[in-house]
């Protein structure tokens, strides 16, 4: 039994990797829409972080840990310098803001030297081990499961569900919005410097929107607003490659339909199946009327 | 004690005069009804209090605190609660979970706390669930409701967890937009003691509705709002005696 354990680790301890971050990813925009905001700027707060950590990974030498956390540190940062004019628009606005925002940062990448321009970041210390992802998922899995019963938690769905109204009762939706996004920012700068140190390379190219894309997938998928639905959507999505390898160049059309179904016929995503709003007896009109 | 105070208060849409010139009292232990012909400025008069809208001239203040300028959360804070006329719940959440929303105000639990499980958290949540429960109770909200997605609920069942999601904030002001819209005659009845009872405990009520017979019997004081100004105020028995009241409301009620 453990030896077969240890067989599929050892064949597949990429993929296993892989889904990890990207469930990291994945619960670093949960936090935003569960605060009912579509920012699209995650891959490129990842990057933000990836090369900060990358950089000190190479001129010093500091451990993971030291540098993960300063990187998502710069990341939050310069979530906190954007997020203060940008999380005062709303909807496709502030989608449409955010999503500017990485083209920028894109831009930056390429043409600054110290980050290899175009040609990318190589000889990155390989220090993100399986372990280290998933202790990492277990602390914000933790972090995302208690932050439900807190005062910024009822505050967050609040504001989801109508900022106007929470507004009526105290809750400041500005406020809310604005830590939101500066968390999201960190969370997906955590992601981006492991994914850095797991891959030795990293360019430009690697926080570009379609990655922004994907993690926004990973999330529909699982259930926009819920953090665990979301990393289930990142480990199917992420799987899916592995699974359609027989289909060879024909993988992205299953990776689509895959998504249109979800859209489609289960548009609460994965955890939606099962919650109990579902379940409820709803007039046909009523869920979608204030979705 | 409190007074909320609406003094000479404005409000101009792009030239068009929604409110002129406002001025009148509302204090607590009273229930004072704001009537008015559809488009008075009645509801524009509510938004201007809860910050919703700027006015353009005068200000609304409470125990001499200046609410115009304020944002709409921090007015809130200050106490002042308000129910929509378009209903407005949360309403993917349950009637209770709404109403612990409405509790926000006077929540008091550290926010660190429940990542160390401190029983402080689990207490504050206890007794906010029972709170809630029993607003539920004194609004009149079947039990079999409670747990309930706000949407599905029924339209009369909506409106109470409206003013249930209010007095959970323990306001020191609440204002009601039209809480009859759509109740028969005996949920109108509980209704109307509902409202004496909230302005018994000492809170300033302001009632903005169309059902008269409930006004009439509800209010201590009326005012009544036509094109945005104020033409005519006091009790309720002197405001249906007053000729450019009937003429402006009930008399445009009466011949339509």
């Amino acid at each position: 039994m453990l030896g077969a354990l240890a067989h599929f680790y050892a064949l597949h301890s990429k993929l296993i990797d892989q889904i990890g971050i990207n469930a990291i990813f994945a619960l670093s925009l949960s936090l935003t829409l569960q605060a009912g905001h579509l920012a699209l700027a995650n891959s490129a707060f990842g990057g933000i972080a990836a090369y900060v950590a990358s950089l000190l990974s190479i001129s010093r030498g500091w451990p993971l840990t030291v540098t993960t956390l300063i990187g998502a540190a710069a990341a939050a940062l310069v979530g906190a310098l954007i997020g203060w004019p940008v999380t005062r628009l709303r909807g496709v606005f502030l989608a449409i803001a955010t999503i500017g925002f990485g083209e920028i940062a894109l831009i930056v990448e390429n043409n600054l030297s110290v980050t290899g321009g175009a040609e990318g970041l190589a000889q990155i210390p390989n220090e993100t081990t399986t372990w280290k992802i998933y202790l990492v998922l277990a602390i914000l899995a933790f972090f995302f499961w208690r932050l439900r019963d807190t005062r910024a938690g009822w505050a967050m769905a609040a504001v989801r569900e109508d900022e106007y109204a929470a507004a009526s009762f105290g809750i400041d939706p500005a406020r809310v919005k604005f830590w939101t996004f500066v968390g999201s920012a960190a969370i997906a700068g955590i992601a981006g410097s492991l994914y850095a140190h797991e891959n030795f390379f990293i360019s430009p190219g690697d926080w570009g929107f379609g990655r922004m894309i994907d993690i926004l997938v990973y999330c529909v998928i699982g259930g926009v607003s819920s953090p665990w639905g979301a990393m289930l959507g990142a480990a199917i999505i992420s799987s899916l490659p592995e699974v359609f390898r027989f289909l060879h160049n024909y993988r992205d059309i299953v990776n689509g339909l895959v998504l249109l179904l979800v859209v489609i016929f289960a548009p609460q995503g994965i955890a939606g199946l099962w919650s109990r709003e579902r379940r409820a007896p709803q007039p046909p009109a009523a869920a979608e009327e204030r979705a | 004690m409190s007074t909320l105070q609406f003094r000479d208060v404005g409000v101009d849409f792009g030239g068009v005069h929604a409110l002129h010139g406002v001025s009148f009292d509302v204090e607590s232990g009273r229930v004072v009804g704001l009537i008015g012909p559809n488009g008075a400025g009645k509801t524009t008069l509510i938004n201007v209090t809860t910050g919703l809208v700027a006015p353009t001239t005068g200000s609304v203040t409470l125990d001499g605190a200046k609410l115009s300028g304020r944002r709409p959360h921090e007015i809130a804070r200050l106490g002042v609660a308000r129910t929509y006329q378009n209903i407005r719940l949360f309403p993917r959440m349950t009637a209770l979970q709404n109403v612990i929303v409405g509790a926000t105000r006077i929540r008091r639990d550290p926010d660190l706390g429940a990542f160390v499980f401190l029983p402080a958290v689990r207490r504050m949540r206890i007794e906010l669930e029972e709170h809630a429960r029993y607003l539920l109770t004194r609004v009149g909200l079947p039990r079999h409701e409670w747990e309930t997605s706000a949407n599905v609920l029924p339209y009369g069942s909506q409106r109470r967890v409206e003013i249930a999601r209010a007095l959970a904030m323990r306001p020191r002001v609440l204002l009601i937009d039209e809480p009859a819209a759509g109740m028969n005659p005996q949920e109108t009845a509980n209704l109307k003691a509902l409202i004496k009872s909230i302005a018994a405990e000492g809170v300033a009520v302001m009632l903005v509705e169309h059902d008269m017979p409930l006004v009439m019997g509800t209010c201590d004081h009326v005012a009544v709002l036509n094109f945005g100004e104020l033409i005519a105020q006091g009790s309720p028995a002197e405001v249906s005696r007053n000729p450019a009241v009937v003429e402006a409301y009930l008399g445009s009620e009466a011949s339509s």
